[in-house]
């Protein structure tokens, strides 16, 4: 009996021992190399450095088995591991990773949070509860959540950022940004290639530099684009019962095709001014190089530039 | 009165939603118009056969597959095209059994509720059912494409139920609000289609929001184990 209670004494040390504990471990890792980060619950911070090696330090919780940390110095794998079954009782572990600039990197978390800063690699992050922000990344981005906020700020080429229920918010000068939720609302700004936004009940608010082709869609929220329409930039904005208002900060070459079934239609452009009423207008300014369609079902289309 | 105007005059006559007064005018025209009686008989006729459509028709057995073969080769058909030509649901596909189709993949479905109170009325079910309008433009292409989108939703429906207990109460009921709010929109679209059938946008609204109702059931489906 004696020996039994020993024996539990130790485990249990052994696995307090673990528990609540300091990390710092350091790993080399390529330059082009990638590194994966499991974490369940608490945080995953990634920074980027100039060291061909990645640290890991902060602290895991309580009741969380191991950290294991496999793989090579082309894929490194960092994972928070629970006992079996027993992850929900385990508390919030914190993750704070330094990595090497130009590698990518992998984060995946349940309600974990997610902070990256300063990687320019590709870059592919999810979390179920947690929030995720991103500020780095020069090729491509993809941030999705389900219930948390999502926050990008990029030089990325490419940016997919998603969120069921959270608020998507997009700063880039990304050629092609791909942002959605579907109650949450979503926000680009500073763009200056393709865009396409779509929500459900949020609102959508575009900001972009020059509009090479920008596809927003909406049910009920409202939709708003601000910006340059380049030569042959194509618009398809829509909403079902929100407004839709665009507002072009030059003078637009497009044709034009607005249409609303019980809302109404205001267009306030050079060539076009004043023109207003009735549920579809076709119109074209300058020499109609771009295409201009933008439509809601009860809601108003407003189109507006200088 | 100009055409547009008869033509939803016309619809409201039918529906007996004509004012006096609207109600003498129309009179008078029909009066001076053969053409225009025609059509209103026309009309009369498709909502006595309308009313005894049964609720339900089971396509033949082997129709599936031809329409699913015949969708796919529009889908890849429509790679060819810019975005300004003709969309893939556009595309000439086989029509001879799209009002059987779009009866048995579901279209009754979404226009009566799920205690089958109807949500159209027998005219609108009939003018979206059969584009009874001599030039409509309910065209059987849009028909057909919005019966694979209704096919494609129920499949989806029961692919999100299989997985509800995976997902949080918080994550379902936003899943389950936003579709009712595209529901709603699809009803709205269908009920303004049904009184303008010629209104080529209409249609193509339509279509894109079953796109989306789709493309956030195919989300849900794919979302990550909360459980």
């Amino acid at each position: 009996m004696n020996k039994v209670l020993v024996a539990l004494l130790i485990l249990g040390a052994a696995s307090y021992a673990v528990a609540g504990t300091e990390i710092n471990q350091t790993r080399e890792l390529a330059p082009d190399g990638t590194v994966s980060i499991d974490n369940v619950k608490g945080s995953i911070k990634i920074f980027g450095w100039d060291k061909k090696e990645v640290e890991i330090t902060g602290t895991l919780g309580n009741g969380v088995d191991k950290l294991d940390i496999s793989g090579s110095k082309s894929r490194l794998r960092i994972k928070v591991e629970y006992p079996s079954g027993f992850w929900r009782h385990a508390k919030e572990s914190d993750l704070v990773i330094h990595m090497p600039r130009s590698a990518d990197a992998e984060a995946n978390g349940v309600s974990a949070s997610i902070v990256l800063e300063d990687v320019d690699g590709e870059l592919d992050l999810e979390s179920v509860s947690g929030s995720i922000r991103v500020d780095g990344g020069t090729k491509s981005v993809s941030a999705q959540s389900v219930s948390g906020s999502v926050r990008v700020e990029s030089n990325a080429k490419r940016i997919e950022a998603s969120s069921i229920s959270g608020r998507v918010q997009v700063e880039a000068s990304a050629e092609e940004v791909h942002a959605k939720s579907v109650s949450g609302s979503v926000t680009v700004e500073g763009v200056s290639g393709r865009i396409r936004a779509s929500s459900v009940s949020g609102s959508i608010h575009v900001e972009a530099k020059t509009i090479a082709e920008a596809k927003l869609s909406t049910t009920s929220g409202s939709v708003s684009l601000e910006g340059a329409l380049a030569d042959g930039g194509e618009v398809d904005c829509g909403s079902h019962s929100g407004s839709v208002t665009i507002e072009f900060t030059n003078k637009p070459s497009a044709r034009f095709d607005l249409s609303t079934f019980s809302g109404s239609i205001h267009v306030d452009l050079d060539n076009a001014r004043g023109l207003s009423g009735g549920r579809n207008l076709s119109f074209t300014t300058g020499e109609g190089k771009g295409e201009v369609d933008a439509n809601s079902f009860s809601g108003s289309v407003r189109i507006s530039g200088k | 009165m100009n055409t547009n105007e008869l033509e939803q005059r016309l619809h409201d006559y039918i529906d007996d939603e004509l004012d006096v007064s609207q109600r003498e005018a129309f009179e008078k025209a029909l009066a001076q118009d053969p053409a225009l009686r025609e059509e209103v008989e026309a009309m009369r006729t498709l909502l006595a056969e309308a009313a005894s459509l049964p609720r339900e028709i089971e396509p033949p057995q082997d129709f599936w597959p031809a329409l699913s073969q015949q969708m796919e080769h529009g889908e890849k058909s429509a790679s060819r095209f810019t975005r300004r030509g003709r969309p893939w649901w556009a595309q000439p596909i086989v029509y001879a059994a799209a009002a059987l189709l779009l009866i048995a993949g579901g279209m009754l479905g979404t226009m009566f509720r799920a205690d089958f109170a109807p949500v159209l009325s027998p005219r609108e079910v009939v003018a979206v059912l059969f584009g009874h309008t001599p030039d409509t433009v309910v065209s059987q292409e849009f028909r057909s494409a919005e019966t694979q989108f209704i096919q494609a939703r129920s499949q989806l429906r029961m692919a999100v139920e299989e997985q509800k207990s995976k997902l949080s109460p918080e994550t379902l009921a936003v899943i389950e609000q936003n579709l009712d709010i595209i529901d709603n929109a699809i009803q709205d679209m269908q009920v303004a289609l049904a009184k303008n059938p010629r209104d080529t946008r209409l249609s193509e609204q339509l279509l894109a929001m079953y796109q989306k109702q789709v493309d956030l059931l195919q989300q849900a489906t794919q979302l990550p184990d909360e459980s």
